[in-house]
Protein backbone atom coordinates (compact mmCIF):
# COMPACT_ATOMS: atom_id res chain seq x y z
CA UNK A 1 0.00 0.00 0.00
CA UNK A 2 1.30 3.45 -0.57
CA UNK A 3 -0.08 6.89 -0.18
CA UNK A 4 0.90 10.08 -1.05
CA UNK A 5 0.91 13.29 1.20
CA UNK A 6 -1.80 15.47 -0.10
CA UNK A 7 -1.60 19.13 -0.84
CA UNK A 8 -4.64 21.24 -0.36
CA UNK A 9 -5.40 20.66 -4.12
CA UNK A 10 -5.09 16.47 -3.38
CA UNK A 11 -7.50 17.42 -0.66
CA UNK A 12 -9.93 19.98 -2.84
CA UNK A 13 -9.70 16.39 -5.59
CA UNK A 14 -10.91 14.11 -2.98
CA UNK A 15 -13.83 16.20 -2.01
CA UNK A 16 -14.84 16.82 -5.70
CA UNK A 17 -14.65 13.54 -6.37
CA UNK A 18 -16.43 12.16 -3.31
CA UNK A 19 -19.16 14.47 -4.43
CA UNK A 20 -19.26 13.15 -7.77
CA UNK A 21 -19.71 9.87 -6.24
CA UNK A 22 -22.63 11.39 -4.34
CA UNK A 23 -24.17 12.32 -7.12
CA UNK A 24 -23.58 8.95 -9.02
CA UNK A 25 -24.98 7.26 -6.45
CA UNK A 26 -28.50 9.44 -6.43
CA UNK A 27 -29.14 9.31 -9.96
CA UNK A 28 -32.86 10.64 -9.92
CA UNK A 29 -31.80 14.04 -8.55
CA UNK A 30 -29.29 14.84 -10.96
CA UNK A 31 -31.23 13.57 -13.57
CA UNK A 32 -33.84 15.36 -12.44
CA UNK A 33 -31.84 18.62 -12.54
CA UNK A 34 -30.19 17.60 -16.43
CA UNK A 35 -33.39 16.46 -17.83
CA UNK A 36 -36.24 18.93 -16.16
CA UNK A 37 -35.22 21.99 -18.74
CA UNK A 38 -35.68 19.05 -21.82
CA UNK A 39 -38.79 17.94 -20.60
CA UNK A 40 -40.06 21.50 -20.33
CA UNK A 41 -38.97 22.74 -23.88
CA UNK A 42 -40.44 19.74 -25.35
CA UNK A 43 -43.97 20.43 -23.65
CA UNK A 44 -43.37 23.82 -24.87
CA UNK A 45 -42.56 22.34 -27.85
CA UNK A 46 -45.63 20.00 -28.73
CA UNK A 47 -47.88 22.92 -27.48
CA UNK A 48 -46.00 25.32 -30.30
CA UNK A 49 -46.32 22.43 -32.81
CA UNK A 50 -50.60 21.99 -32.21
CA UNK A 51 -50.72 25.86 -33.23
CA UNK A 52 -53.66 26.56 -30.40
CA UNK A 53 -55.55 29.28 -31.93
CA UNK A 54 -55.59 32.70 -29.79
CA UNK A 55 -58.83 33.80 -28.45
CA UNK A 56 -57.88 37.38 -29.55
CA UNK A 57 -55.47 38.55 -32.72
CA UNK A 58 -53.83 41.63 -31.95
CA UNK A 59 -52.96 43.86 -34.55
CA UNK A 60 -50.74 47.08 -34.30
CA UNK A 61 -51.40 49.56 -37.18
CA UNK A 62 -48.22 52.47 -37.66
CA UNK A 63 -49.22 56.09 -36.85
CA UNK A 64 -48.59 56.97 -40.44
CA UNK A 65 -51.66 55.13 -41.50
CA UNK A 66 -54.63 56.63 -38.97
CA UNK A 67 -57.67 55.49 -41.71
CA UNK A 68 -56.95 52.02 -42.06
CA UNK A 69 -58.35 51.05 -38.53
CA UNK A 70 -61.84 52.14 -39.82
CA UNK A 71 -60.99 50.83 -43.88
CA UNK A 72 -60.36 46.96 -42.44
CA UNK A 73 -63.35 46.80 -40.84
CA UNK A 74 -62.14 43.94 -38.92
CA UNK A 75 -64.83 42.09 -36.23
CA UNK A 76 -63.54 43.15 -33.11
CA UNK A 77 -64.49 40.40 -31.41
CA UNK A 78 -61.66 38.23 -32.62
CA UNK A 79 -59.03 41.03 -33.73
CA UNK A 80 -57.94 43.41 -31.18
CA UNK A 81 -56.88 46.53 -33.67
CA UNK A 82 -54.09 48.94 -32.02
CA UNK A 83 -53.61 52.20 -34.09
CA UNK A 84 -50.90 54.29 -33.58
CA UNK A 85 -48.15 51.94 -32.77
CA UNK A 86 -44.90 52.59 -32.91
CA UNK A 87 -42.53 50.53 -35.18
CA UNK A 88 -45.17 47.38 -35.19
CA UNK A 89 -42.68 44.82 -36.97
CA UNK A 90 -40.38 45.16 -34.22
CA UNK A 91 -43.05 43.98 -31.83
CA UNK A 92 -44.03 41.18 -34.10
CA UNK A 93 -40.14 39.54 -34.52
CA UNK A 94 -40.43 39.85 -30.45
CA UNK A 95 -43.85 38.27 -30.30
CA UNK A 96 -45.88 41.34 -28.39
CA UNK A 97 -47.92 41.94 -31.68
CA UNK A 98 -49.26 38.84 -34.11
CA UNK A 99 -50.01 41.47 -36.88
CA UNK A 100 -48.25 44.52 -37.23
CA UNK A 101 -49.25 46.85 -40.64
CA UNK A 102 -46.97 49.98 -41.58
CA UNK A 103 -45.43 51.63 -44.51
CA UNK A 104 -41.95 50.85 -45.85
CA UNK A 105 -39.62 53.59 -46.95
CA UNK A 106 -40.69 52.78 -50.46
CA UNK A 107 -43.90 53.50 -50.23
CA UNK A 108 -45.40 49.87 -49.52
CA UNK A 109 -47.78 48.80 -46.99
CA UNK A 110 -45.89 45.93 -45.30
CA UNK A 111 -47.99 43.39 -43.38
CA UNK A 112 -45.66 41.43 -40.91
CA UNK A 113 -46.27 38.17 -39.05
CA UNK A 114 -44.74 35.59 -37.81
CA UNK A 115 -43.89 32.44 -39.85
CA UNK A 116 -46.57 30.71 -38.06
CA UNK A 117 -49.17 33.05 -38.95
CA UNK A 118 -48.72 33.31 -42.24
CA UNK A 119 -51.86 32.74 -43.64
CA UNK A 120 -53.56 34.77 -41.28
CA UNK A 121 -51.19 38.00 -42.45
CA UNK A 122 -51.69 36.81 -45.88
CA UNK A 123 -55.48 37.25 -45.19
CA UNK A 124 -54.76 40.34 -43.50
CA UNK A 125 -52.40 41.71 -46.95
CA UNK A 126 -55.44 40.80 -49.41
CA UNK A 127 -57.82 42.69 -46.91
CA UNK A 128 -55.61 46.23 -46.99
CA UNK A 129 -55.44 45.41 -51.39
CA UNK A 130 -59.16 45.27 -50.96
CA UNK A 131 -59.64 48.34 -48.62
CA UNK A 132 -56.65 50.45 -51.22
CA UNK A 133 -57.10 49.23 -54.64
CA UNK A 134 -54.21 51.24 -55.55
CA UNK A 135 -52.01 50.39 -52.93
CA UNK A 136 -48.81 48.61 -52.97
CA UNK A 137 -49.05 46.10 -50.00
CA UNK A 138 -46.72 42.65 -49.20
CA UNK A 139 -45.69 40.61 -46.77
CA UNK A 140 -43.15 39.77 -44.40
CA UNK A 141 -42.66 36.84 -42.77
CA UNK A 142 -40.37 37.78 -39.22
CA UNK A 143 -38.01 35.18 -37.80
CA UNK A 144 -39.94 33.90 -34.61
CA UNK A 145 -36.58 32.45 -33.02
CA UNK A 146 -37.13 34.83 -29.84
CA UNK A 147 -41.18 33.75 -29.66
CA UNK A 148 -40.14 29.79 -29.90
CA UNK A 149 -37.33 30.96 -26.74
CA UNK A 150 -39.38 33.08 -25.21
CA UNK A 151 -39.21 30.53 -21.99
CA UNK A 152 -36.13 29.22 -22.23
CA UNK A 153 -34.22 31.70 -20.34
CA UNK A 154 -36.43 31.14 -17.18
CA UNK A 155 -36.58 27.40 -18.09
CA UNK A 156 -32.57 27.43 -17.62
CA UNK A 157 -33.17 29.99 -13.83
CA UNK A 158 -35.63 27.14 -13.28
CA UNK A 159 -33.43 24.00 -13.98
CA UNK A 160 -30.06 25.77 -11.96
CA UNK A 161 -32.00 26.79 -9.05
CA UNK A 162 -32.54 22.83 -8.75
CA UNK A 163 -29.02 22.07 -9.20
CA UNK A 164 -28.33 24.58 -6.35
CA UNK A 165 -31.32 23.95 -4.14
CA UNK A 166 -31.77 20.24 -4.47
CA UNK A 167 -28.29 18.98 -5.21
CA UNK A 168 -25.83 20.89 -3.30
CA UNK A 169 -28.04 22.14 -0.46
CA UNK A 170 -29.81 18.94 -0.27
CA UNK A 171 -26.70 16.83 -0.12
CA UNK A 172 -25.01 19.37 2.90
CA UNK A 173 -27.98 19.26 4.76
CA UNK A 174 -28.42 15.35 4.70
CA UNK A 175 -24.40 14.90 5.74
CA UNK A 176 -25.17 17.71 8.12
CA UNK A 177 -28.09 15.49 9.75
CA UNK A 178 -26.00 12.07 9.40
CA UNK A 179 -23.67 13.89 11.05
CA UNK A 180 -20.71 12.65 8.71
CA UNK A 181 -19.09 16.39 8.44
CA UNK A 182 -18.01 15.89 12.02
CA UNK A 183 -14.77 13.95 11.04
CA UNK A 184 -13.65 16.79 8.78
CA UNK A 185 -14.52 19.33 11.39
CA UNK A 186 -12.00 17.87 13.74
CA UNK A 187 -9.86 16.67 11.21
CA UNK A 188 -6.74 19.44 10.40
CA UNK A 189 -7.88 19.88 7.24
CA UNK A 190 -8.96 23.38 5.26
CA UNK A 191 -12.28 23.49 5.13
CA UNK A 192 -12.38 25.53 2.41
CA UNK A 193 -12.07 22.66 0.25
CA UNK A 194 -14.96 21.05 0.91
CA UNK A 195 -16.79 24.12 0.33
CA UNK A 196 -15.28 24.50 -3.48
CA UNK A 197 -15.50 20.69 -4.64
CA UNK A 198 -19.10 20.78 -3.98
CA UNK A 199 -19.28 24.34 -6.04
CA UNK A 200 -16.88 22.96 -9.21
CA UNK A 201 -19.52 19.77 -8.60
CA UNK A 202 -22.41 21.20 -8.88
CA UNK A 203 -20.88 23.89 -11.22
CA UNK A 204 -20.03 21.43 -13.82
CA UNK A 205 -23.46 19.66 -13.49
CA UNK A 206 -25.11 23.41 -13.90
CA UNK A 207 -23.17 23.60 -17.03
CA UNK A 208 -23.83 20.12 -18.49
CA UNK A 209 -27.77 21.10 -17.84
CA UNK A 210 -27.57 24.65 -19.72
CA UNK A 211 -25.60 23.13 -22.77
CA UNK A 212 -28.72 19.82 -22.99
CA UNK A 213 -31.18 22.76 -22.92
CA UNK A 214 -29.45 24.81 -25.45
CA UNK A 215 -29.35 21.85 -27.19
CA UNK A 216 -32.71 20.79 -26.78
CA UNK A 217 -33.87 24.21 -27.70
CA UNK A 218 -31.88 23.96 -31.31
CA UNK A 219 -33.41 20.64 -31.75
CA UNK A 220 -37.35 20.95 -30.59
CA UNK A 221 -37.55 24.83 -32.05
CA UNK A 222 -34.67 25.43 -34.08
CA UNK A 223 -33.11 28.27 -32.26
CA UNK A 224 -29.76 29.44 -33.85
CA UNK A 225 -27.69 31.21 -31.37
CA UNK A 226 -24.28 32.61 -32.65
CA UNK A 227 -21.33 31.06 -31.07
CA UNK A 228 -20.76 34.66 -29.13
CA UNK A 229 -24.48 34.19 -27.62
CA UNK A 230 -23.62 30.51 -26.67
CA UNK A 231 -20.45 31.99 -25.17
CA UNK A 232 -22.27 34.44 -23.18
CA UNK A 233 -25.07 32.38 -22.16
CA UNK A 234 -22.71 29.22 -20.89
CA UNK A 235 -20.76 32.04 -18.59
CA UNK A 236 -23.94 33.83 -17.29
CA UNK A 237 -25.18 30.50 -16.32
CA UNK A 238 -22.21 29.99 -15.03
CA UNK A 239 -22.65 32.98 -11.90
CA UNK A 240 -25.86 31.94 -11.98
CA UNK A 241 -25.32 28.68 -10.91
CA UNK A 242 -22.99 29.99 -8.34
CA UNK A 243 -25.50 32.03 -6.98
CA UNK A 244 -28.06 29.39 -6.58
CA UNK A 245 -25.69 26.65 -4.99
CA UNK A 246 -24.30 29.14 -2.66
CA UNK A 247 -28.19 29.66 -1.40
CA UNK A 248 -28.77 25.72 -1.40
CA UNK A 249 -26.05 25.93 1.00
CA UNK A 250 -26.37 28.84 2.99
CA UNK A 251 -29.45 27.06 3.67
CA UNK A 252 -28.70 23.85 4.33
CA UNK A 253 -26.53 25.44 7.49
CA UNK A 254 -29.10 26.90 8.66
CA UNK A 255 -31.42 24.19 8.88
CA UNK A 256 -30.06 20.73 10.90
CA UNK A 257 -32.77 18.54 10.03
CA UNK A 258 -33.17 17.24 6.74
CA UNK A 259 -36.51 16.96 6.30
CA UNK A 260 -37.33 20.55 7.24
CA UNK A 261 -34.30 21.67 5.11
CA UNK A 262 -35.95 19.58 2.58
CA UNK A 263 -39.43 22.08 2.88
CA UNK A 264 -37.78 24.90 2.60
CA UNK A 265 -35.51 24.06 -0.45
CA UNK A 266 -39.29 23.38 -1.69
CA UNK A 267 -40.95 27.23 -0.78
CA UNK A 268 -37.68 28.71 -1.87
CA UNK A 269 -37.75 27.08 -5.13
CA UNK A 270 -41.31 28.09 -5.47
CA UNK A 271 -40.38 31.63 -4.07
CA UNK A 272 -37.85 31.96 -7.01
CA UNK A 273 -40.26 30.73 -9.27
CA UNK A 274 -43.18 32.82 -9.05
CA UNK A 275 -41.80 35.82 -7.41
CA UNK A 276 -38.34 36.19 -9.28
CA UNK A 277 -39.84 37.44 -12.38
CA UNK A 278 -39.36 34.09 -14.48
CA UNK A 279 -42.74 33.23 -15.74
CA UNK A 280 -45.05 36.03 -14.27
CA UNK A 281 -44.12 39.72 -14.88
CA UNK A 282 -43.42 41.07 -11.74
CA UNK A 283 -43.95 44.66 -12.94
CA UNK A 284 -47.25 44.17 -12.60
CA UNK A 285 -48.03 45.11 -8.87
CA UNK A 286 -45.24 47.43 -6.95
CA UNK A 287 -45.00 44.77 -4.25
CA UNK A 288 -43.97 42.09 -7.03
CA UNK A 289 -41.85 44.53 -8.55
CA UNK A 290 -39.80 44.96 -5.07
CA UNK A 291 -39.70 41.52 -4.50
CA UNK A 292 -38.22 40.71 -7.53
CA UNK A 293 -35.86 43.00 -7.18
CA UNK A 294 -34.41 41.02 -3.69
CA UNK A 295 -34.27 37.77 -5.57
CA UNK A 296 -31.58 36.65 -7.78
CA UNK A 297 -33.41 34.57 -10.00
CA UNK A 298 -34.93 37.61 -11.72
CA UNK A 299 -31.11 39.06 -12.64
CA UNK A 300 -30.32 36.24 -13.94
CA UNK A 301 -33.38 35.53 -16.02
CA UNK A 302 -32.70 38.88 -17.46
CA UNK A 303 -29.23 38.46 -18.23
CA UNK A 304 -29.91 35.22 -20.00
CA UNK A 305 -33.03 37.23 -22.02
CA UNK A 306 -30.74 39.79 -23.34
CA UNK A 307 -28.35 37.73 -24.72
CA UNK A 308 -30.75 34.50 -25.56
CA UNK A 309 -33.63 36.96 -27.32
CA UNK A 310 -31.17 39.68 -28.26
CA UNK A 311 -33.70 42.24 -27.04
CA UNK A 312 -31.99 44.33 -24.36
CA UNK A 313 -31.63 44.27 -20.77
CA UNK A 314 -34.22 45.51 -18.70
CA UNK A 315 -31.68 46.32 -15.88
CA UNK A 316 -28.23 47.14 -16.51
CA UNK A 317 -26.26 43.76 -16.96
CA UNK A 318 -23.37 45.56 -14.77
CA UNK A 319 -25.63 45.69 -11.91
CA UNK A 320 -27.35 42.11 -12.57
CA UNK A 321 -23.43 40.79 -12.30
CA UNK A 322 -22.38 42.27 -9.77
CA UNK A 323 -25.62 41.27 -7.40
CA UNK A 324 -25.04 37.57 -8.12
CA UNK A 325 -21.43 38.38 -7.69
CA UNK A 326 -22.64 39.62 -4.16
CA UNK A 327 -25.21 37.60 -3.33
CA UNK A 328 -22.58 33.90 -3.89
CA UNK A 329 -20.33 35.81 -2.20
CA UNK A 330 -22.60 36.74 0.88
CA UNK A 331 -23.83 32.99 0.75
CA UNK A 332 -20.59 31.22 0.66
CA UNK A 333 -18.84 33.69 2.97
CA UNK A 334 -21.87 32.51 5.89
CA UNK A 335 -21.50 28.84 5.05
CA UNK A 336 -18.02 28.81 4.71
CA UNK A 337 -18.47 30.43 8.91
CA UNK A 338 -20.93 28.34 9.71
CA UNK A 339 -19.52 25.03 8.84
CA UNK A 340 -16.30 25.57 9.69
CA UNK A 341 -16.91 26.74 13.05
CA UNK A 342 -18.05 24.71 15.87
CA UNK A 343 -20.34 25.14 18.58
CA UNK A 344 -18.20 27.87 20.68
CA UNK A 345 -15.55 29.29 18.23
CA UNK B 1 -8.06 26.11 34.60
CA UNK B 2 -3.94 24.99 34.28
CA UNK B 3 -2.58 24.33 31.05
CA UNK B 4 -0.17 21.21 31.99
CA UNK B 5 -4.32 18.92 31.81
CA UNK B 6 -4.69 17.36 28.70
CA UNK B 7 -8.37 17.46 29.03
CA UNK B 8 -9.95 19.86 31.68
CA UNK B 9 -13.54 20.45 32.20
CA UNK B 10 -14.75 22.58 34.90
CA UNK B 11 -18.23 23.18 36.36
CA UNK B 12 -19.44 21.80 32.92
CA UNK B 13 -23.60 21.83 33.07
CA UNK B 14 -25.42 19.53 30.58
CA UNK B 15 -28.67 20.59 31.72
CA UNK B 16 -30.73 23.02 33.56
CA UNK B 17 -29.89 21.35 37.03
CA UNK B 18 -27.88 23.41 39.09
CA UNK B 19 -26.21 20.91 41.16
CA UNK B 20 -25.04 18.81 38.15
CA UNK B 21 -22.06 20.60 37.14
CA UNK B 22 -19.15 18.37 35.69
CA UNK B 23 -15.45 18.46 36.76
CA UNK B 24 -12.36 16.62 36.51
CA UNK B 25 -8.95 16.66 34.80
CA UNK B 26 -6.72 14.53 32.96
CA UNK B 27 -2.92 13.82 33.31
CA UNK B 28 -0.88 13.11 30.67
CA UNK B 29 -0.99 9.28 29.86
CA UNK B 30 -3.90 9.22 32.04
CA UNK B 31 -7.24 7.59 30.20
CA UNK B 32 -9.96 8.05 32.14
CA UNK B 33 -13.28 6.05 31.68
CA UNK B 34 -17.02 7.61 31.54
CA UNK B 35 -19.58 4.25 32.73
CA UNK B 36 -22.89 4.93 33.00
CA UNK B 37 -26.78 3.74 31.55
CA UNK B 38 -28.06 5.01 28.20
CA UNK B 39 -29.03 8.85 28.69
CA UNK B 40 -26.79 9.37 31.14
CA UNK B 41 -25.12 12.31 29.60
CA UNK B 42 -21.56 10.64 28.62
CA UNK B 43 -22.22 11.08 24.85
CA UNK B 44 -23.35 14.77 25.81
CA UNK B 45 -20.24 15.52 27.64
CA UNK B 46 -18.09 14.46 24.84
CA UNK B 47 -20.06 16.27 22.23
CA UNK B 48 -18.95 19.53 24.13
CA UNK B 49 -15.43 18.07 24.84
CA UNK B 50 -15.73 17.61 20.53
CA UNK B 51 -16.28 20.89 20.18
CA UNK B 52 -19.43 20.47 18.64
CA UNK B 53 -22.32 21.42 21.74
CA UNK B 54 -21.82 23.93 23.84
CA UNK B 55 -22.91 23.23 27.94
CA UNK B 56 -25.52 25.10 29.40
CA UNK B 57 -22.23 26.59 31.63
CA UNK B 58 -18.90 25.76 32.38
CA UNK B 59 -15.77 25.06 30.31
CA UNK B 60 -13.82 22.74 28.54
CA UNK B 61 -10.17 22.59 27.73
CA UNK B 62 -8.36 20.30 25.46
CA UNK B 63 -4.15 20.82 25.81
CA UNK B 64 -5.11 24.44 27.19
CA UNK B 65 -7.55 25.42 24.20
CA UNK B 66 -10.71 25.29 23.80
CA UNK B 67 -11.61 22.30 21.58
CA UNK B 68 -13.57 24.47 18.79
CA UNK B 69 -11.24 27.01 18.37
CA UNK B 70 -8.01 24.45 18.34
CA UNK B 71 -5.47 25.37 15.34
CA UNK B 72 -4.86 22.49 12.89
CA UNK B 73 -1.76 21.76 14.31
CA UNK B 74 -3.59 20.97 17.91
CA UNK B 75 -5.94 19.64 15.94
CA UNK B 76 -3.17 16.79 14.69
CA UNK B 77 -2.61 15.63 18.35
CA UNK B 78 -6.20 14.93 19.14
CA UNK B 79 -8.17 11.84 17.99
CA UNK B 80 -11.72 11.89 18.33
CA UNK B 81 -13.78 8.48 17.76
CA UNK B 82 -18.19 9.84 17.33
CA UNK B 83 -20.45 7.55 18.78
CA UNK B 84 -22.72 8.53 16.03
CA UNK B 85 -21.25 7.33 12.51
CA UNK B 86 -19.61 10.00 11.58
CA UNK B 87 -17.60 8.61 8.39
CA UNK B 88 -18.16 10.31 4.69
CA UNK B 89 -19.98 7.61 3.08
CA UNK B 90 -19.46 8.50 -0.32
CA UNK B 91 -15.55 8.56 0.28
CA UNK B 92 -13.35 5.53 -0.61
CA UNK B 93 -11.72 4.40 2.22
CA UNK B 94 -8.14 5.11 0.25
CA UNK B 95 -9.14 8.20 -0.14
CA UNK B 96 -10.11 8.52 3.77
CA UNK B 97 -6.81 6.96 4.51
CA UNK B 98 -4.40 9.13 2.19
CA UNK B 99 -6.66 12.33 3.22
CA UNK B 100 -5.52 11.37 7.07
CA UNK B 101 -2.38 10.00 6.35
CA UNK B 102 -1.66 13.66 4.32
CA UNK B 103 -2.77 15.82 7.80
CA UNK B 104 -1.55 13.20 10.52
CA UNK B 105 2.58 12.11 10.90
CA UNK B 106 2.19 8.47 10.61
CA UNK B 107 3.58 5.68 13.27
CA UNK B 108 5.37 2.80 12.62
CA UNK B 109 2.76 0.44 13.75
CA UNK B 110 -0.08 2.25 11.90
CA UNK B 111 -0.15 0.32 8.85
CA UNK B 112 0.41 -2.86 10.26
CA UNK B 113 -3.13 -1.84 11.89
CA UNK B 114 -4.56 -1.37 9.17
CA UNK B 115 -4.08 -5.39 7.73
CA UNK B 116 -5.14 -6.11 11.25
CA UNK B 117 -8.25 -4.98 11.15
CA UNK B 118 -9.42 -6.21 7.88
CA UNK B 119 -9.21 -2.42 6.49
CA UNK B 120 -6.65 -3.52 3.73
CA UNK B 121 -9.52 -5.67 1.94
CA UNK B 122 -11.95 -2.75 1.72
CA UNK B 123 -9.35 0.23 0.24
CA UNK B 124 -11.26 0.53 -2.59
CA UNK B 125 -14.94 0.07 -1.35
CA UNK B 126 -17.07 2.54 -0.47
CA UNK B 127 -17.45 3.50 3.17
CA UNK B 128 -21.17 3.46 2.96
CA UNK B 129 -21.20 0.00 1.85
CA UNK B 130 -18.88 -1.44 4.72
CA UNK B 131 -20.49 -3.26 7.55
CA UNK B 132 -20.98 -1.56 10.82
CA UNK B 133 -17.69 -3.26 12.23
CA UNK B 134 -15.60 -2.46 9.79
CA UNK B 135 -17.15 1.07 9.61
CA UNK B 136 -16.02 1.13 13.07
CA UNK B 137 -12.60 -0.15 12.85
CA UNK B 138 -11.91 2.74 10.33
CA UNK B 139 -13.38 5.23 12.60
CA UNK B 140 -11.32 4.21 15.60
CA UNK B 141 -8.16 3.66 13.06
CA UNK B 142 -8.50 7.70 12.08
CA UNK B 143 -8.05 8.59 15.80
CA UNK B 144 -5.36 5.70 16.78
CA UNK B 145 -3.18 6.76 13.50
CA UNK B 146 0.05 8.74 14.41
CA UNK B 147 0.97 10.25 17.27
CA UNK B 148 -1.49 11.87 19.29
CA UNK B 149 -1.75 13.08 22.67
CA UNK B 150 -5.42 13.19 23.20
CA UNK B 151 -8.47 10.41 22.72
CA UNK B 152 -11.81 11.62 23.12
CA UNK B 153 -13.69 7.99 22.46
CA UNK B 154 -17.25 7.67 22.47
CA UNK B 155 -18.31 4.24 22.60
CA UNK B 156 -15.38 3.26 20.39
CA UNK B 157 -16.02 -0.68 20.22
CA UNK B 158 -19.56 -1.12 20.42
CA UNK B 159 -19.90 -2.15 17.25
CA UNK B 160 -16.92 -5.08 17.27
CA UNK B 161 -16.39 -8.46 17.88
CA UNK B 162 -14.12 -9.85 20.98
CA UNK B 163 -11.03 -10.16 18.88
CA UNK B 164 -11.35 -6.84 16.79
CA UNK B 165 -12.03 -5.21 20.48
CA UNK B 166 -8.75 -6.84 21.91
CA UNK B 167 -6.89 -6.07 18.99
CA UNK B 168 -7.80 -2.50 19.21
CA UNK B 169 -7.14 -2.21 23.14
CA UNK B 170 -3.83 -3.96 22.48
CA UNK B 171 -2.94 -1.77 19.92
CA UNK B 172 -4.02 1.83 22.39
CA UNK B 173 -1.86 0.27 25.08
CA UNK B 174 0.91 -0.20 23.19
CA UNK B 175 0.19 3.76 21.96
CA UNK B 176 -0.73 4.90 25.47
CA UNK B 177 2.87 3.19 26.60
CA UNK B 178 4.73 4.67 23.89
CA UNK B 179 3.59 8.15 23.98
CA UNK B 180 1.68 8.97 27.01
CA UNK B 181 -1.45 9.37 25.30
CA UNK B 182 -4.18 10.69 27.68
CA UNK B 183 -7.69 11.07 27.01
CA UNK B 184 -11.70 10.40 27.99
CA UNK B 185 -13.25 7.38 26.95
CA UNK B 186 -17.13 6.71 26.99
CA UNK B 187 -18.63 3.53 27.04
CA UNK B 188 -21.16 1.04 29.02
CA UNK B 189 -18.77 -1.70 28.38
CA UNK B 190 -17.30 -2.13 32.06
CA UNK B 191 -14.27 -4.34 30.47
CA UNK B 192 -13.26 -2.01 28.12
CA UNK B 193 -12.91 0.84 30.62
CA UNK B 194 -11.22 -1.63 32.83
CA UNK B 195 -8.54 -2.89 30.15
CA UNK B 196 -8.10 0.94 29.22
CA UNK B 197 -8.63 3.73 32.12
CA UNK B 198 -6.77 4.43 34.97
CA UNK B 199 -9.66 6.51 36.14
CA UNK B 200 -13.39 5.78 36.24
CA UNK B 201 -16.16 8.11 36.59
CA UNK B 202 -19.71 6.67 36.71
CA UNK B 203 -22.38 9.38 35.69
CA UNK B 204 -26.30 8.94 35.73
CA UNK B 205 -28.86 11.99 34.49
CA UNK B 206 -25.92 14.40 33.70
CA UNK B 207 -23.79 14.01 37.02
CA UNK B 208 -21.47 12.27 38.56
CA UNK B 209 -22.25 10.27 41.10
CA UNK B 210 -19.12 8.38 41.84
CA UNK B 211 -15.10 7.79 40.78
CA UNK B 212 -12.71 5.16 41.41
CA UNK B 213 -9.44 3.73 40.02
CA UNK B 214 -10.26 1.18 37.10
CA UNK B 215 -8.88 -1.96 38.69
CA UNK B 216 -11.47 -1.55 41.42
CA UNK B 217 -14.23 -2.70 38.45
CA UNK B 218 -12.28 -5.98 38.59
CA UNK B 219 -13.06 -6.34 42.25
CA UNK B 220 -9.40 -5.50 43.27
CA UNK B 221 -10.17 -2.63 44.88
CA UNK B 222 -12.63 -0.89 46.83
CA UNK B 223 -14.47 2.14 45.24
CA UNK B 224 -14.43 5.19 46.23
CA UNK B 225 -17.79 7.94 46.49
CA UNK B 226 -19.56 10.59 47.19
CA UNK B 227 -21.62 10.81 50.62
CA UNK B 228 -24.04 12.23 48.98
CA UNK B 229 -25.04 9.50 46.21
CA UNK B 230 -23.48 6.50 48.50
CA UNK B 231 -27.40 4.81 48.72
CA UNK B 232 -27.31 5.39 44.37
CA UNK B 233 -23.94 4.02 43.53
CA UNK B 234 -23.83 0.82 45.02
CA UNK B 235 -25.92 -0.92 42.97
CA UNK B 236 -24.06 0.30 40.14
CA UNK B 237 -20.91 -0.23 41.71
CA UNK B 238 -21.81 -4.34 42.12
CA UNK B 239 -23.40 -4.53 38.52
CA UNK B 240 -20.53 -3.16 36.78
CA UNK B 241 -18.48 -5.80 39.26
CA UNK B 242 -20.26 -8.52 38.11
CA UNK B 243 -20.68 -7.77 34.13
CA UNK B 244 -17.18 -7.33 34.20
CA UNK B 245 -16.07 -10.68 35.65
CA UNK B 246 -18.88 -11.88 33.44
CA UNK B 247 -17.17 -10.55 30.31
CA UNK B 248 -13.82 -11.50 32.04
CA UNK B 249 -14.78 -15.39 31.99
CA UNK B 250 -16.85 -15.40 28.44
CA UNK B 251 -13.85 -14.01 27.08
Amino acid sequence: MSFATPSHWQTLFVFTRMSFEHSHRHVGLWLLGLTLPIVLLSMLGYARLLHAPAPLTQIGIAADLPFLPTQLGLDQTVFQIQPEVSKPGELVRRADLRIGIERATDGAIVVHSSASDQPLGLLIKQRVELSEPGWTVRQEIARDDQRALQYLPSILVISLLNIGLLLAGAKLSRERSTHSLRIFQVLPLPFWTYVLAEWITKLVLGSMATILALLAASLLMGAELSLRQLTLVLMVSALISTAFIGLGVAVACLVQDHGRALGIFVAVNLLLAVFGDLFFASEKYLITELVALVLPSSYGADLLRGLILDQGFQLAPTLSILYLLVFSALMFGFAARKLGRRAGA
Amino acid sequence: MANSYLVAVDGVRLSGDPHAALSFQCQPGELIGLLGPPGSGKSALLDVLDGLAQPVSGSVEICGTHPARMSNPQKRDVGFVFQQCALPVHMRVRQMLSLLWGMVPSDDSDLNLIDQLGLSDALDCVVGDLSAALRQCLSVYLALHGRRRVWIMDEPTAALNHSQRRLIWDCMLSKQRRHGIGGVIASSNGLEVAALCQRVYWMDRGRIIGEAAADMLLGHRSMSKSGAFASDYARPQQAIQRDTQQQLEAA
